[in-house]
């Protein structure tokens, strides 16, 4: 019964967002505010659209952290303010929004983009325009660029180590599913990086189209490759039924994957058993309150604030983190030009984020975060089978990239490592 | 890896893309190719059938009930939007497509925002069965089965009951239809609902065996729309028929040749081809040769 | 009143004579009172900027830039009978053909002549080979649409895969489902159009005047160049053709030949919108070939009315303005956006601009001004 409950739920946000929106709308006729006036966080994510689901408790997660800055009095005795606009799941119309945030309202800063091409979108826009971008998704990683951010996990701190821990556990055969995009293509050249590393041995590879949605071919070629365990970067909802068509046909072999859980809380929709022994290298879920108290009142916080969440996904906790360390960095510079606040930035901020410590390193703009190991049981609640303490955002500064001292602006991918060499695919 | 096992396993993956292919487009072939109405909120009538299965099944209703009523939940939406909007598009292609495209926006965005996201999808029952290194599973073949029952049970609905008599005048000649005593418009009603109740059923079936939210009909339209123009307007039964047997076929065999990938791209790929050569699709062609023959 | 109706009525026989074939009867929009809201809007326009903030500014150019592939939808469905759900795919490709020759070309070339030119060109190619397939093959009605549809399907389907590092066209990466140019490597975003004159440079980058200017002047250009055209004797054969195809071939035309030329130059006006795109934004992916973005122009002609180039492109910048203004005003936007479709459509099947049109003509026949259909019959 409780799916019907949830009416009123997407009303009020919808009425809270609307009304917050619409407010901007008319405040932005007005002429610019001077350093007075309130510093302005843009954010723009998919309320409607493919990617609403997954993006909808992002937007909550920084707005919690605005509710949460204002109470404690602000910034630089300042108030914060957050506009949100409905991203729609549209490339352009992140492009278009993007610009709305920067030109029109003048925001200080500006999180958006859910897929990397809604990312691009709005990254080419700030970067175009010098305004602090954050991405607050877990990505591809590898961007070293002087005025984008990023809170999610990247490959170096989810692939390499979901990865040992499976060839440690099963043994070293893996069968590697990923979706035929930048992000799939990415993440499966890490993964041969991995297997070399650990002394796997990749069996099978099969990059499959977005929106395909039959797997039968595939299910069978997973099985006659008998690997140990299956990695998966499967990406949306029509990539998700390879989970319940896998099961229909009883392939039970467990899995990695670097996509699930953490944003589209899949456990939670698709009916148990199909993410049996799925193993997600995570730095939150809604799940990791059972084992760090911080991670239980940010629970707690948030879905007092919006008792019609959801799931308490990882976006809504790295919006959450975006927004208090831009906070942080405001505080620290003074003031809120752009330059003293990537100074700012740059200078070695942490936070306590849900799941632990957080550190923002300088050097690649990327998080030093915890991640542990879940584990989906057959009735789909999760076990956090292994905790790999804090992992650095490494990769980047072993090119060389040292945002402090030099701006790159531009995106690092596995065959600019000349020890990737070895595992190319093309 | 023996033979057989090779056998079985292309032969499975043949029938679950023809019954992808039958189930995604045989509530539009009935409204497109009897009625003349591009009805682009297909998906959405598979989406209704979908979530209604899924809440009636967490309601506690036995399975097979709770797709019927995936079926008739989206009939009867069908035949809301009939009266309310499709009936004033008769031989309006295009209209109606423009104006079911807003309904499909407003049922899409509607369920994220009034049922949310977290949509429980309904267990896959049956199983599986191994042969050699692979399984097969059997509800992924009953659905290859319900797919050919569901033609059949179209086609003999039309050949041989009154209501598929009447269908058929009025599709073919309205106004003779109605001077010989038929209700045209209870019958442009009743076939439009059949149409997005054969989808909801469609939806209530798929139901079982993928993750369903406010927008999993909308990536079976474009491939449904492509079977239901290969397949042609001819003969809508044996169109879906030969349209689904030959897509999936080539889909199938590049597929587990190639990748994932050239199976999409071969499947396309035929379709422009039999598009260019047989415009008017395969059930035409094979009508075609069928009266030559037949005369020679 | 009579004699002052028939006295106005003069004034646009007049009108006709002056503008030939511009003013000829398959635009409804031809009226002595149209032409004086037409000078009206267009002055605006030139004096708009003066009254925009900078986002506005860009913001406009960006909604004006999407005019042409509703001018070239309107010409191939409503004039032709030629529907196709696949126009959005010659903006794609005008967009990727001008980014990826702009990326390779910009620094050796200092201008984006040559890129501009493929922009152009490499639709219309494209559109030649398929139109000759689809009308040589006597391809007719929705088949032509969900082809063109199965057309943009490859090439989504086929560029989303384009990430990996060997998708480079000289110094331009596919770069997938990210955008041209935004992968692997430095980033080569497209360049902004930059054309060459002689000893000056002028750079239409997005936020610029120059941009919004050529815009807008491009826009009327192609406007007024469509309307004579479809008024012409080309137009006519095209408006047979679509009224009776048979009897158009019988009266000795080539229908093929038209079709195909009608097709190329809708994909030509398509592939300006593309270049204007990148152009305006720098950025470009795959989406734009997705079903979505080739359902859009067919939304804005069917609203605002196919048999007319003025409600086409009005239709277009409105929805366009609407759907974004609706997007701002939160999650509702797409089921406001659905309702008002569907009242449209239930209203005014023909077109609502194409309503209000005939409304304000049948005020103005009322009122003694415009054509006064008593004046006709002695004319």
């Amino acid at each position: 019964m409780t799916h019907f409950t949830t009416s009123g739920r997407a009303r009020r946000l919808c009425a809270g967002l609307c009304l917050a929106t619409t407010a901007v709308a008319l405040g932005a006729a007005l002429p610019a505010q001077a350093d007075d006036g309130p510093i302005k966080i843009c954010v723009i994510d998919d309320a409607s659209g493919d990617f609403a689901p997954a993006v909808i408790p992002k937007t909550m997660g920084a707005a919690l952290a605005v509710e949460q800055i204002n109470a404690a009095g602000g910034v630089l005795g300042r108030e914060l303010e957050l506009i949100h606009y409905d991203g729609q799941s549209d490339v352009r119309r992140h492009q278009e929004f993007a610009q709305k945030c920067i030109l029109d309202d003048e925001a200080n800063v500006v999180m958006a983009g859910y897929t990397s091409s809604e990312r691009e979108a709005a990254r080419a826009v700030a970067s175009e325009n010098g305004t602090i971008f954050w991405h607050n998704n877990q990505g591809e990683g590898g961007i070293a660029d002087k005025h984008s951010f990023f809170t999610g996990p990247i490959p170096e701190q989810q692939i390499l180590t979901g990865i040992k821990y499976m060839i440690e556990k099963y043994g070293p055969k893996m069968y590697v599913l990923a979706a035929d995009y930048g992000f799939g293509q990415v993440s499966a050249l890490w993964t041969k990086a991995a297997a070399g590393l650990y002394g796997g041995e990749i069996v099978g590879e099969e990059f499959i189209p977005l929106g395909n949605s039959e797997y039968s071919s595939t299910i069978q070629n997973v099985q006659q490759a008998k690997p140990d365990f299956m990695v998966h970067y499967l990406v949306g909802a029509n990539q998700g039924q390879f989970y319940p068509q896998a099961q229909a046909a009883g392939l039970e072999i467990p899995a990695v994957s670097t996509v699930n859980l953490q944003q589209g809380f899949e456990h939670l929709r698709f009916s148990p058993p199909a993410l049996q022994d799925l193993y997600v290298p995570v730095a939150y879920i809604e799940e990791v309150g059972q084992v760090a108290d911080s991670a239980k009142s940010f629970n707690e916080a948030i879905r007092a604030k919006f008792p019609d969440i959801e799931y308490v996904n990882q976006p809504a906790r790295s919006a959450y983190i975006a927004v208090n360390l831009m906070a942080d960095a405001w505080e620290k510079a003074g003031s809120t030009d752009t330059d003293a606040t990537i100074k700012a930035l740059e200078s070695g901020l942490s936070f306590d984020a849900p799941e632990g410590r957080v550190f923002l390193d300088p050097a690649t703009h990327h998080l030093t975060m915890d991640m542990r190991m879940a584990q989906v049981q057959e009735d789909h609640s999760i076990v956090f089978v292994h905790d790999f303490g804090p992992i650095e955002p490494w990769w980047l500064r072993k090119l060389g990239v040292n945002l402090v001292r030099e701006n790159d602006g531009k995106q690092f991918l596995p065959w600019d490592d000349p020890d990737f060499a070895p595992y190319k695919s093309e | 890896m023996d033979t057989l096992t090779d056998v079985a396993s292309f032969l499975y993956q043949y029938a679950d893309t023809i019954a992808t292919l039958v189930l995604s487009a045989i509530g539009l072939i009935i409204i497109f190719g009897m009625m003349g109405v591009i009805n682009m909120a297909h998906g959405e009538m598979m989406m209704i059938g979908a979530y209604t299965t899924s809440f009636s099944y967490y309601a506690g209703v036995p399975t097979p009930i709770a797709i019927a009523l995936g079926g008739l939940g989206a009939a009867l939406a069908g035949v809301v939007l009939e009266r309310l909007v499709v009936r004033r598009f008769y031989g309006q292609l295009l209209s109606s497509l423009v104006a079911t495209w807003g309904v499909s926006l407003i049922l899409s965005q509607g369920a994220l925002l009034v049922f949310g996201s977290l949509i429980r999808s309904v267990p896959t029952p049956f199983g599986s069965i191994a042969l050699g290194d692979v399984s097969f599973s059997i509800y992924r073949l009953f659905l290859f089965l319900a797919g050919l029952a569901l033609i059949l049970g179209v086609w003999a609905l039309l050949r041989f009951t009154r209501f598929g008599l009447d269908v058929r005048a009025t599709m073919q000649d309205p106004t003779m239809a109605r001077a010989l005593g038929v209700d045209t418009k209870r019958i442009y009603a009743f076939t439009f609902g059949l149409g997005t109740g054969l989808a909801g059923l469609a939806g209530g079936l798929l139901a079982l065996t993928s993750t369903i939210g406010p927008f999993y009909g909308q990536s079976y339209t474009p491939q449904a729309f492509i079977t239901v123009v290969v397949g042609g307007g001819a003969e809508l039964i044996s169109g879906l028929l030969a349209s689904a047997l030959s897509l999936g076929a080539v889909k199938t065999i590049f597929t587990s040749h190639y990748n994932i990938l050239m199976g999409q791209v071969a499947m396309l790929v035929f379709a422009l081809v039999v598009i260019r050569f047989m415009p008017a699709g395969i059930s035409e062609w094979i009508a075609r040769r069928r009266l030559r023959s037949g005369r020679g | 009143m009579v004699e002052g109706g028939c006295g106005v009525q003069n004034v646009n026989r007049v009108l006709d004579r002056l503008l030939g074939p511009l003013n000829g009867p398959l635009e409804p929009a031809r009226s002595l009172p149209f032409w004086l809201c037409f000078l009206v809007v267009v002055t605006l326009l030139a004096v708009l900027p003066n009254f925009l903030s900078r986002y506005e500014l860009l913001n406009f150019s960006n909604i004006f830039s999407n005019v042409f592939l509703a001018l070239g939808l309107c010409l191939i469905w409503g004039y032709s009978g030629i529907l196709s759900l696949g126009q959005s795919a010659f903006l794609g490709l005008g967009g990727y053909a001008y980014g990826i020759v702009g990326i390779n070309f910009i620094e050796t070339h200092g201008d984006t002549w040559l890129a501009l030119a493929v922009g152009l060109g490499f639709p219309v190619l494209v559109a030649a080979v398929l139109g000759w397939i689809m009308f040589y093959g006597r391809l007719k009605g929705v088949y032509v649409a969900i082809l063109m549809l199965v057309v943009t399907l490859l090439i989504e389907t086929f560029l989303n895969q384009t990430a990996g590092q060997g998708w480079f066209i000289g110094e331009a990466h596919l770069g997938g489902n990210n955008g041209l140019g935004r992968f692997s490597g430095v980033v080569s975003k497209p360049p902004s159009l930059t054309l060459s004159f002689g000893e000056s440079l002028v750079i239409f980058k997005g936020s610029s005047l120059a941009f919004y200017y050529l815009v807008i002047t491009l826009g009327v250009v192609a406007y007024l160049g469509l309307r004579w055209l479809v008024n012409a004797r080309f137009g006519q054969v095209l408006a047979g053709i679509r009224e009776d195809p048979e009897r158009t071939e019988a009266l000795g035309y080539d229908i093929r030949l038209a079709q195909l030329a009608v097709f190329c130059l809708a994909a030509l006006l398509s592939a300006i919108s593309g270049v204007l795109y990148v152009s305006w934004g720098n950025f470009i992916t795959p989406n734009v070939f997705g079903v979505f973005y080739n359902i859009l122009p067919v939304i804005w002609v069917a609203v605002a009315g196919r048999r007319s180039l003025t409600a086409a492109a009005l239709g277009c910048i409105g929805l366009v303005w609407l759907s974004q203004w609706l997007a701002l005003q939160g999650d509702l936007a797409f089921v406001v956006l659905g309702t008002i479709l569907v009242l449209a459509m239930l209203l005014k099947p023909e077109g609502v601009l194409i309503g209000l049109g005939e409304a304000i003509g049948r005020l103005f026949d009322r009122l003694g001004i415009g054509r006064n259909p008593r004046c006709a019959d002695d004319g």
